[in-house]
């Protein structure tokens, strides 16, 4: 499992088009091929995984005196 | 000229006198008139000149050139401006110089937003080039609107369907009354001062132009433009027009449809991601498909370049055909010869002599065999030994 800083829906998202534009350039070896079909797999799947399991997140923020900002989460 | 003093002046100092005690003036630099027009002249240039009377008194009046817009009223009608007092000082004439003018049929609150909007998109605020883009993909989503009604709850459900990535951040505020200035003014303030807003939608539902009027307000229209992140007006119904929705950076019909245009819709995603997974794979087929062929035609060149395995396969059953043949030959010359050694020997065979009757004598119990008369004495027991057997003799008599 991935431990490092979540990875953004964003950056799957745009990292899978370039996997696909590198496997469409073609110029690979069969090995490489291969490797990159994976990782697209990979990324194609987080996403739907992120776009399923999405739950809409919204904070209130209340306005005190200036510079008071405190915020709930619905 | 004697007992006190008397002191003469231009005509320039006292009309620059009368200009200047006219621009000192606070009421007369920002003045809104109701009058009747008449005299409505242009100019070859493109000024109105124009007249601004009742039933006793007028004021002589010039609307300088506005692009693109023509003067909205003729002579007769009843009209309202609004501009200041001055003294033309070539002519010396007093004139109002007018910066709006509107039929009074349409309303103080027209004329006040048609006089705003000139002034704003003079200074620059509404110009497209300032216009920022969209994030294609906000993280999070400030909301400035009413924290009751429909609205927020609208927004909401299109974005918790379209896109329930984002969160949604509220600054919730009154949008008419009293405090809807403040209060969306300092909504975008507060925002302004969070780290990571991606884009803001601004919103409320349709009402009059009464209604709507905090967002056709200076302050609200430069607390937008002063924005941190682009800005998204959902105000009104479709047909309302508002200052804000002039100053944001993108105007959207109603509230829902801002929502929309904030995010974009994970069907629409999940269709591309599966067009994707589908390039991967057939590229992937393609690669393969690559491969074999490549390999294919390196199989037939290396079958065509390789030992003939057929011919050879020929040549050696061919080869072993004549091995085959010769040794046949010599086994057969081979039994010839075996036959007539065979056929030789026989004939020299003693039983061959045996059998023409002659009798092979030995002396008894297998002694040498006889062949003169001087090798037996009379009374010798001899063994004789025909063709088909033998017979013990005793010597007789010699001769």
């Amino acid at each position: 499992m991935d431990t490092q800083r979540k990875v953004s829906f964003e950056e799957n998202f745009s990292a899978l088009a370039h996997v696909v534009e590198a496997l469409e350039k073609g110029d690979l070896t069969l090995d490489e091929a291969i490797a990159l079909f994976e990782q697209g797999m990979r990324l194609a799947k987080v996403c739907n995984d992120q776009l399923e399991a999405a739950e809409l997140k919204i904070t209130r923020l209340r306005v005190g005196a200036p510079g008071q900002i405190s915020g709930e989460l619905d | 000229m004697v007992g006190y003093s008397l002191q003469i002046f231009s005509v320039g100092q006292v009309t620059r006198y009368l200009k200047g005690v006219l621009a000192s003036d606070e009421a007369l630099c920002d003045l809104w008139v109701a009058g009747e027009l008449s005299n409505v002249s242009p100019s070859p240039a493109g000024h109105v000149f124009f007249t601004l009377k009742d039933r006793e008194c007028q004021l002589r009046c010039v609307m300088f050139r506005r692009s693109g817009r023509a003067f909205p009223a003729g002579n007769g009608e009843a009209v309202i401006a609004h501009g200041y007092v001055s003294l033309y000082e070539v002519s010396g004439a007093l004139q109002f110089y007018v910066d709006a003018v509107q039929p009074e049929g349409l309303g103080l609150l027209h004329l006040q937003f048609e006089q705003l909007r000139a002034k704003l998109e003079e200074e620059g605020l509404f110009d497209a080039a300032r216009k920022r883009p969209l994030p294609l993909f906000p993280k999070r989503i400030g909301v400035v609107t009413s924290p009751t009604g429909a609205v927020l709850r609208d927004i909401m459900n299109v974005v918790g369907r379209r896109y329930p990535l984002a969160e949604l951040v509220l600054v919730p505020t009154s949008v008419q009354g009293d405090e809807a200035v403040d209060g969306i003014t300092g909504a975008f303030e507060t925002l302004n001062s969070l780290p990571d807003i991606d884009v803001v939608i601004v919103a409320r539902g349709g009402g009059s132009l009464e209604e709507l009027q905090a967002f056709n307000d200076e302050q609200v229209a430069r607390a937008i433009f002063a924005s941190r992140a682009p800005v998204i007006s959902g105000v009104g119904h479709e047909t309302d027009y508002t200052i804000a929705d002039y100053v944001a950076d993108l105007r959207a019909p109603t509230p829902s449809a801002a929502a929309e245009l904030a995010v974009p819709d994970r069907l629409d995603l999940r269709q591309q991601l599966e067009a994707r997974q589908r390039s991967l794979a057939s590229c992937l087929a393609d690669s393969l498909a690559g491969s074999k062929d490549d390999m294919n035609s390196l199989l037939v060149r290396l079958q065509r370049c390789g030992p003939d395995v057929a011919t050879r396969r020929l040549r050696i059953d061919d080869f072993a055909r004549r091995v085959t043949t010769t040794v046949d030959t010599h086994l057969a010359l081979g039994r010839e010869r075996l036959r007539s050694r065979i056929l030789q020997l026989n004939s020299l065979s003693p039983l061959l002599t045996l059998s023409r009757g002659y009798a092979v004598v030995q002396h008894k119990g297998g002694g040498p065999i006889v062949r003169s008369v001087a090798e037996v004495a009379l009374g010798d027991e001899l063994d004789v030994r025909v063709k088909d057997g033998s017979f013990g003799v005793i010597v007789s008599q010699q001769r």
